[in-house]
């Protein structure tokens, strides 16, 4: 059985009704109370971001060197902001980060910490999870859809974004990570709701380095249904996909098909050199990681693959004519 | 906002949005801590909010401020996300009241909606009358105490933290309860296979009684009832 059909065989249901059955509120079907919404929406400089940042396991140091290797490129990345080095004043220190777009990313059960939005680019809501069940040991139960544990109604929804943006003072656009449930469904709640952007996790980068991809769905029928979502709500809602995507072209396939920002983790994961060292949860990564020369060597390899990259996706643009 | 070192501002959320007033206050701080950074002589921050007419997001991100004022009602998710200082509520309060509080303190006068104190950190919660339902939904180490009942699903999906309850209880007391403790003075409408009674120490008595103290409310713990979660480390 081909990968794509054993996807297609994953049906989830709707966020909606992953509230627990004893807590649904029995108040209406759709979203109709009036939200604001950040009228820029999300910027970006590039029509890339990384989860890595958040999702793998990277050490520290890791994180700040590759973070200062994608400086340049201004790819916008989801995870806390980084503790200021006194040490070392040759470490890349958070100021000399700060043209990237930090993307602050708030977990399902997480209480909203004000500080950790500071210098934020954007917020955005896992909307992944269980909250107060026990889950099955596996990755994929991990990233199953699901809503905060206090929200029981729908509109209760749009209220946890209104809040999130008052936080924020209105300067942050604020949006969701959704893993494919019933994607159209979910997608057009969501719009409803008030999000800024939303972001489809098709595939989980859980490590940096070759097969270590988590597959949820497949990627052309989420995004298809998701694009027309997007459509059919009538809003500019940016869309997010991070999937497992391996080259420039299959990347401007994804925006052709409706996708603001691709992920680059797929990309960075097998573009890595063999020889360089998989930071994992070893004592050897435990020591590469204080080891500053070291991190430094297994991350520069970063800004040309991400140069050449950019090269492929202009040529993609030039050869279909887009700019 | 001539004065940055003024001890006290008001807001009238007639005229101000809660996101200008919020906008407001952090800039007077930020100015307080650049013209004196080390002084401690400083007068620390008051805040009296009038015309509240139970608007949404009233005080929500509001931190460092030392005491506020709320004359009147407002509406949901207000206090959200509050750190330090004290601050008092003259009315009720909407759903999500307390939400993600980090520290400090919170006391309500008159009721309060549905999830109050939802995701709670830290920090205490007086709510002086009564409380809707999931009162310290999925809470995280605050504590609450309600003079009044609370609704049905008190403690929903709670991981750590207090809840005292001076009256009675609604259906599902500790529905989906992992951590954390549960005192309740009166009965309960039902209680969920999730906790279970256990016997009043000690250590009880002195924790409910230093709340109650914290929270100006008069009742012996030794009158209270004890449930924690059967479900602890899963």
């Amino acid at each position: 059985m081909s990968k794509e059909s054993k996807l297609g065989s994953l049906r989830c249901e709707p966020l909606l009704a992953r509230i627990d059955p004893l807590m649904r509120s029995e108040s209406g079907i759709a979203c109709n109370i009036p939200t604001s919404k950040n009228s820029d929406g999300l910027l970006l400089e590039a029509p890339l971001f990384t989860r890595l940042t958040s999702d793998a396991s990277l050490s520290l140091l890791a994180k700040r060197h590759l973070l200062s290797e994608l400086d340049s490129f201004g790819i916008a990345w989801l995870g806390d902001a980084l503790p200021t080095v006194e040490r070392n004043p040759k470490e890349p220190q958070p100021t000399a980060l700060e043209r990237l777009k930090r993307i602050a990313a708030l977990q399902l059960d997480q209480p909203i910490d004000v500080e950790s939005f500071q210098g934020a680019a954007a917020i955005e809501l896992q909307l992944v999870g269980r909250p107060n069940q026990v889950l099955a040991n596996s990755r994929r139960a991990r990233w199953t859809p699901g809503l905060p544990v206090e929200i029981t109604d729908f509109e209760q929804v749009a209220k946890r974004v209104d809040v999130l943006r008052v936080l924020s003072e209105g300067k942050c656009p604020i949006g969701a990570a959704v893993a494919p449930g019933a994607v159209y469904e979910d997608l057009r709640f969501l719009i409803d709701s008030g999000f800024d952007f939303l972001t489809l996790l098709v595939d989980i980068q859980f490590e940096m380095s070759t097969g270590s991809s988590l597959p949820l769905a497949s990627i052309e029928s989420t995004l298809e249904h998701a694009a027309k979502a997007v459509h059919d709500s009538g809003t500019k809602t940016k869309l997010l996909v991070s999937a497992n995507l391996l080259d420039g072209v299959s990347m401007f396939r994804c925006i052709q098909l409706g996708a603001s920002a691709v992920s680059i983790d797929g990309f960075l994961a097998n573009a890595k050199p063999q020889e360089v060292a998989t930071a994992k949860d070893t004592f050897g990564s435990v020591l590469s990681s204080y080891t500053p020369a070291a991190s430094v060597s297994t991350m520069a390899w970063v800004g040309p693959v991400i140069a050449g990259l950019i090269e492929e996706l202009r040529d993609c643009a030039e050869y279909s004519g887009e700019s | 906002m001539e004065n940055p070192t003024a001890s006290t501002l008001d807001f009238n959320l007639d005229s101000v949005s809660p996101t200008e007033m919020l906008t407001a206050i952090r800039l007077h701080l930020a100015k307080i801590a650049h013209i004196e950074p080390e002084d401690s002589s400083v007068s620390p921050l008051a805040i009296k909010i009038f015309g509240a007419n139970n608007h949404d997001f009233v005080g929500a991100g509001i931190r460092g401020v030392s005491e506020i004022a709320i004359h009147g009602s407002i509406g949901d998710f207000g206090l959200c996300s509050f750190g330090d200082g004290q601050c008092n509520v003259e009315g009720n309060v909407g759903d999500f009241f307390g939400h993600s509080i980090a520290s400090g303190v919170l006391i309500v006068n008159g009721n309060a909606g549905n999830a109050a104190g939802a995701l709670g950190a830290g920090g205490l919660i007086a709510i002086y009358g009564n409380s809707g339902d999931r009162a310290a939904v999925g809470m995280q180490g605050s504590d609450v105490v309600v003079r009044g009942s609370v609704a049905n699903y008190a403690g929903f999906g709670m991981q750590s933290g207090t809840l005292v309850v001076t009256g009675s209880a609604g259906l599902h007391l500790g529905h989906g309860m992992r951590g954390g403790t549960i005192y309740l003075r009166g009965d309960a409408g039902s209680i969920s296979p999730d906790i279970e009674e256990q016997r009043l120490r000690e250590p009880d008595r002195l924790k409910i009684g230093l709340m109650m103290l914290k929270s100006n409310i008069a009742a012996a713990g030794k009158e209270f009832r004890v449930f924690r979660s059967t479900r602890v480390g899963e």
